[in-house]
């Protein structure tokens, strides 16, 4: 523990970073019990179980891989087989939804292009943008030439947007009726089959077994996935193997903080309705040091960013806010004002660069 | 005034029928209506580096080409004028437009005189009490300090003069003036690669979309493009065009609102509008500050009446009253028209209501116009002390006097007010006049189209920016939030204008008098108020990357 804690001090985020070595610890022992809680929860939504193959990935990762960072990895009991068949029924129900104009998945729709703007941005800022073919066309494909995995795609709502703006971009999900559902829905647009610089494809498989194909990517994101996965250490780590050496790695997700739960629970689930009751469990959340440290030590990446976002109910639409070195992203909506911590209390982005020499 | 609910009547052909046809034209962005809102909204998506990629079509039942050939004589005027205001401006500038336009036949308005018909309370809106404000107080609520005023009070300096100082209150211009800027910058797009194909003198003659009837190659499986729910716009020439986005820029009775089955929600008001072009002495007026451009607007209990200044002596006439008062001015001689032009803004109320009783069947004077007037101003003259009540300079000035009115530009149209349900639906979206409608009164109707296309651009851009289908409606989704509410406050506002106005109740008189009068000596709130009907007072950030 205490080598991980200097390690995580000699980042470039420093000055927010002093709590780091203490939770560093915190988090690891918390998730490695998480695992076996978390296998009971009955009010699983899609995405959630769009998570789960991830879960059996990692599952396998620490089991093959335990020993090589000395961390006590979790032992996550075997959570293939509490994945009954009555879920996977639930969640064909909901995969019909996935591009439902008023559906529950309205506020992921909404999420999509801040999304986008800071993916493109953080791929400008890095440098993978101006490596990829994308600054010789009209602006129109910035990614072209970069083959991005998006884990967790659900219907395929990133993967899309991602496809359009000239990325070859592969789509995973562990519900085979999430990647029908996607297969189909990609299939109604021309852009998407031969008519634009980018391509698409959806795999219904795990992130070990694209791992064990020994395929790499220029990129890899995974959005508002890692909240509901089993074994987010493990997941990390694979994540992290899937990247090419200075490739990006993009990640989103929710603080484990009280502002979080009155937002994203009590609020957008319960008060308002706008996603499904039970989408989100406040126990899983993660918090910035804690992913932080995970991508670090586990993912093998650098941290670059860290920048919340949130959705302001004045302009109805998800707004970025001020990351930590005060840049917004190019977004001026109000939100803009806030910076951390307040930015970061409740859904937040990470992106990181893996470190080439390890 | 009557209340009624429209619903959408007309249904749309079904393609049926005409399976044999031959497969559709696909498309990124079909708008159906070539006025100024749809043909501002080809020339904004053609005129931009990232929406100028799609593959757009403009479809419109009468011509369009034919306004390139434009050839106005400096004697003559046609009587559909519109007020720009810097905020339109600007935008017309942005997309090339302006600088096609002929500067000469477009006039600036420095001042607006408005005054109460019962009660002669006045408000004088000047250019010169906004020009120098960089932002305002409530600009910096709504938007804070990121996205300031500052890039539009740069582009909005007068085109004319190119003097920043005195940037006008709007700009008086015909809107077959700025049709024309249009058609020419569409045609230079066309020259120069832009994929957009312009359908003119081509009517719609069906919408449809198989929502939810799948063809083959829907399944997982099948490797066939699956487009089944883009809308088809069938065209009286046999084309059929498949649209990823439809814009319906298609007037108040919009057929894509009917397709849409989007409600269109409002009422008509019981006047109608009468349009002029009239011909004045300009050295009768005696408003001080000679040279500036003055728009005069007086509220008569019958309705509004306007007088908007164009260049060269003429001058454009926006004069709302009762359906039989328009349709008996429409048929006066030229000369007793111009007397009650004249009297209309001289005389009171109940004068001017005598005098309009006076038309007979086949539009002659029953009583001599000129006369009645000049003698009845005699002995209103002699109540002198009574401009001592309300003693400001402007507060006493007189528009100045209508000496003729140019041949055949008489016309009038129904007043209304109209705001669709919605502005957005899957793949539909409505701009302008098929979104909403108001009383010409503020001279926002223009405006209030041009602002909407100038966001749904935006909203485009934005839209391909991020990867999204622009035809979705959560990409839509941005444009609808943002122009709904300032539409509908817009509406909201000159709807109870006209309603206040539309009284001669002593106390609501002197209560809207007092306002007036109050609002007129307080300098910030009036500031406000012109910036809000400038559309310099835009809540919404416009430079958003």
């Amino acid at each position: 523990m205490a080598r991980m804690g200097a390690r995580i001090s000699s980042t470039s985020l420093t000055a927010p970073l002093t709590r780091t070595a203490r939770t560093s610890s915190a988090w690891i022992s918390r998730w490695s019990h998480g695992a076996h809680r978390n296998q009971v929860a009955l009010n699983i939504m899609a995405k959630q179980r769009a998570c789960f193959s991830t879960a059996i990935t990692t599952y396998h990762a620490n089991h093959s891989s335990t020993a090589s960072n000395g961390t006590q990895q979790p032992s996550a009991g075997n959570p293939i087989d509490t994945v009954n068949k009555d879920e996977i029924a639930k969640f064909s129900a909901m995969s019909d939804e996935w591009w439902a104009p008023q559906g529950p998945f309205k506020m992921l729709h909404l999420m999509n292009p801040p999304r986008i703007r800071y993916i493109r941005n953080r791929l400008e800022a890095s440098g993978a943008v101006s490596r990829s073919m994308g600054q010789n066309n009209d602006g129109r494909f910035p990614l072209q030439g970069l083959r991005i995995l998006d884990v967790g795609c659900g219907g395929g709502l990133l993967t899309e947007a991602l496809a359009r703006l000239g990325a070859h971009v592969t789509g995973l999900d562990a519900s085979i009726e999430n990647i029908q559902m996607a297969r189909i829905h990609a299939k109604k647009d021309p852009l998407l089959n031969g008519g634009a610089p980018g391509s698409l494809e959806y795999r219904h498989q795990t992130a070990e077994q694209l791992l064990e194909q020994g395929l790499e990517f220029d990129v890899v994101c995974s959005m508002e996935v890692i909240e509901h996965v089993e074994n987010p250490a493990g997941f990390l780590k694979v994540l992290g193997q899937l990247l090419k050496p200075d490739g990006d790695l993009i990640l989103s997700t929710i603080s484990r903080t009280p502002f979080a739960y009155f937002v994203t629970i009590f609020c957008a689930e319960h008060l308002m309705r706008m996603v499904p009751v039970g989408t989100h469990h406040w126990s899983k959340f993660i918090n910035p040091e804690e992913l932080q440290a995970g991508v670090q030590d586990l993912a093998k990446c650098q941290v670059l960013n860290i920048q919340g976002i949130g959705f302001n109910p004045l302009s109805g639409q998800w707004e970025l806010m001020k990351s930590r070195d005060g840049t917004t992203a190019g977004d001026t909506g109000l939100l803009t004002l806030l910076g951390p911590p307040v930015a970061e209390s409740a859904n937040y982005f990470l992106a990181a660069k893996k470190i080439s020499s390890p | 005034m009557t209340c009624m609910r429209f619903q959408s009547t007309a249904s749309p052909s079904t393609t049926k029928g005409t399976a044999t046809a031959a497969a559709p034209e696909q498309y990124d962005v079909v708008i159906v209506g070539g006025g100024i809102a749809g043909s501002a909204l080809a020339c904004a998506l053609a005129s931009s580096k990232t929406a100028g990629t799609q593959k757009i079509a403009l479809i419109e039942a009468f011509g369009l080409s034919n306004h390139i050939n434009w050839a106005p004589r400096p004697d003559q005027y046609t009587n559909r004028v519109s007020s720009l205001t810097p905020k339109s401006v600007a935008f017309l500038k942005k997309i090339g437009v302006w600088s096609e336009l002929d500067l000469s036949r477009v006039a600036a308005c420095d001042m607006m005189h408005v005054w109460d018909g019962v009660s002669d309370a006045s408000i004088t809106f000047d250019a010169t009490d906004v020009n120098g404000m960089q932002s305002s107080f409530l600009h910096h609520v709504f938007t804070g300090p990121t996205a300031g005023t500052n890039t539009i009070s740069n582009e909005v300096q007068d085109p004319v003069k190119g003097d920043k100082e005195s940037t006008p209150l709007a700009w008086m211009t015909e809107n077959m003036h700025v049709q024309y800027g249009l058609q020419k910058q569409l045609v230079a797009h066309q020259a120069r690669g832009i994929k957009l194909d312009i359908f003119e003198k081509t009517k719609v003659q069906g919408i449809t979309a198989n929502k939810g009837e799948h063809t083959e190659g829907s399944g997982p499986a099948s490797g066939a493009v699956d487009v089944t729910d883009w809308p088809v716009v069938e065209l009286d020439n046999g084309k059929r065009l498949q649209t990823r986005l439809l814009v319906g820029a298609d007037g108040v009775n919009s057929p894509v609102r009917s397709f849409a089955n989007i409600e269109s929600l409002g009422w008509d008001y019981s006047q109608f509008g009468l349009v002029a072009t009239l011909q004045v002495d300009p050295t009768t007026s005696t408003a001080p500050g000679q040279g500036k451009g003055i728009a005069w607007q007086r509220f008569l209990p019958t309705g509004p009446v306007a007088m908007l200044p164009l260049n060269n002596g003429y001058a454009s006439l926006v004069w709302s009253t009762t359906p039989k008062i328009a349709h008996d001015l429409k048929k006066l001689s030229p000369r007793d028209f111009c007397a009650l032009v004249n009297a209309s803004f001289t005389a009171t109320p109940a004068e001017l209501e005598y005098l309009c009783k006076n038309i007979g069947p086949d539009g002659q004077a029953l009583v001599d116009f000129q006369k009645e007037i000049e003698w009845r101003a005699s002995v209103r003259d002699m109540e002198a002390p009574k401009s001592m009540v309300h003693g400001n300079s402007i507060a006493d000035a007189k528009p100045p006097k209508v000496v003729n009115v140019q041949e055949n530009t008489r016309a009038q149209f129904p007043l209304r007010l109209r705001n669709s349900a919605s502005y957005v639906e899957d793949r539909v979206v409505l701009v302008g006049d098929a979104a909403h409608a108001v009383h010409p009164l503020a001279g926002q109707g223009l405006n209030q189209g041009l602002a909407d296309v100038e966001c749904l651009t935006r909203v485009i851009e934005q839209g391909l920016l991020s990867g999204s289908d622009i035809g979705n409606i959560h990409s839509l989704t941005p444009y609808s939030s943002e122009r709904f509410l300032p539409n509908l406050a817009m509406l909201g506002t000159v709807d109870k204008l006209s309603k206040l106005y539309s009284t001669e109740s002593a106390p609501v008189v002197w209560a809207r008098s007092l306002g007036l009068t109050a609002v007129d000596n307080m300098g910030p709130i009036k500031t406000e108020i012109m910036r809000f009907a400038m559309g310099l007072e835009d809540p919404t950030p416009s430079n958003r990357a």
